[in-house]
């Protein structure tokens, strides 16, 4: 095992702070603070400055979104075992799919609202393919507004 | 939350493909509905369901008074015959026969006393219609106006 010099020694006080030192190591250097007030001191100023690093990590580490983290964390877990399944996932994420199904609906509404409102025919409303008929005449009519198709018939 | 967002995008696409989907199933049947109308003079008078297809006959003719005298509606697939009961020992059949684009050719056959006196293919605008008119009736002249959508 091996042994510390009892002397002031600020690697003994930092293990002591630590706690890594063996129990009679640890009783040894605690019999000597008791005798050296420069050690006392010395073993303050170390505390003091570690709890200062403590609570500013602790401060730092309260602003993090953890939950975001862990997933980073396990997306580069992920990327580095499979990176072509990672590379898969990533192009069929639900965020990645969200923008342009919302483009395609916005382009469908936008068709059959056009298709059902459509803009004022100026074609006549039918197109007269043929007509026969046991009648003494017949006469094709369009109103000029709305070009309403009308067959006047006069029956025999 | 990663769940919710995979079922809106499930959702919105089934919802996007229904939409997608009526259009073409909504094209099997045409819907058809016939109006007779006595038109005539005298007495001015139109009928508050005419108001619309009455200024536009007024536009070509100089009748006064316009009243409704039945309505039909019928929904006919293609080859499929409707009649529409019509006065004076009248009817008026209806046949789809096909579509194309935005319009529908339908086949008008007018039959008197059980003979056809009358007979027309018309390819029809969706939304749209023609009047048939001329038959005499009660001092007036009877219009036939049949509107088709698909």
């Amino acid at each position: 095992m091996k042994t510390h010099n009892t002397a002031c020694d600020p690697t003994l006080l930092n293990l002591l702070y630590d706690g890594e030192l063996s129990p009679e190591e640890d009783a040894t250097v605690r019999d000597h603070l008791k005798n050296c007030p420069a050690c006392r001191k010395e073993l303050e100023r170390n505390e003091s400055v570690s709890h200062i690093f403590k609570d500013e990590l602790n401060r730092e580490l309260s602003l993090i979104n953890q939950a975001a983290l862990e997933r980073k964390i396990v997306d580069r877990i992920q990327k580095k075992r499979a990176p072509f399944l990672a590379g898969f996932r990533n192009i069929f994420s639900p965020l990645r799919l969200l923008v342009p199904a919302a483009a395609v609906a916005g382009m469908v509404f936008f068709f059959f609202f056009t298709i059902k409102s459509p803009a004022p025919n100026s074609s006549p409303s039918a197109i007269i393919n043929s007509f026969t008929g046991d009648v003494s005449s017949v006469m094709i009519l369009e109103t000029p507004e709305t070009h309403q198709t009308i067959i006047w018939i006069n029956e025999i | 939350m990663i769940v919710s967002r995979k079922t809106s995008v499930l959702l919105l696409s089934a919802f996007i493909l229904v939409c997608t989907a009526l259009p073409a199933r909504a094209q099997d049947k045409i819907s058809i509905v016939v109006k007779t109308v006595l038109a005539s003079q005298g007495e001015e008078y139109i009928d508050p369901s005419l108001k619309d297809l009455a200024k536009e006959l007024q536009s070509v003719f100089r009748y006064s008074s316009y009243r409704l005298l039945g309505q039909d509606k019928m929904s006919l697939g293609k080859g499929q015959t409707g009649t529409a009961s019509l006065p004076g020992d009248r009817s008026l059949k209806i046949t789809p026969l096909s579509t194309k684009g935005d319009r529908v050719t339908l086949k008008l056959e007018i039959i008197k006393g059980g003979r056809q006196i009358f007979q027309t293919e018309a390819r029809l605008r969706n939304r749209s219609s023609i009047t048939v008119g001329g038959p005499k009736y009660k001092g007036g002249y009877l219009l036939f106006n049949i509107f088709g959508s698909f």
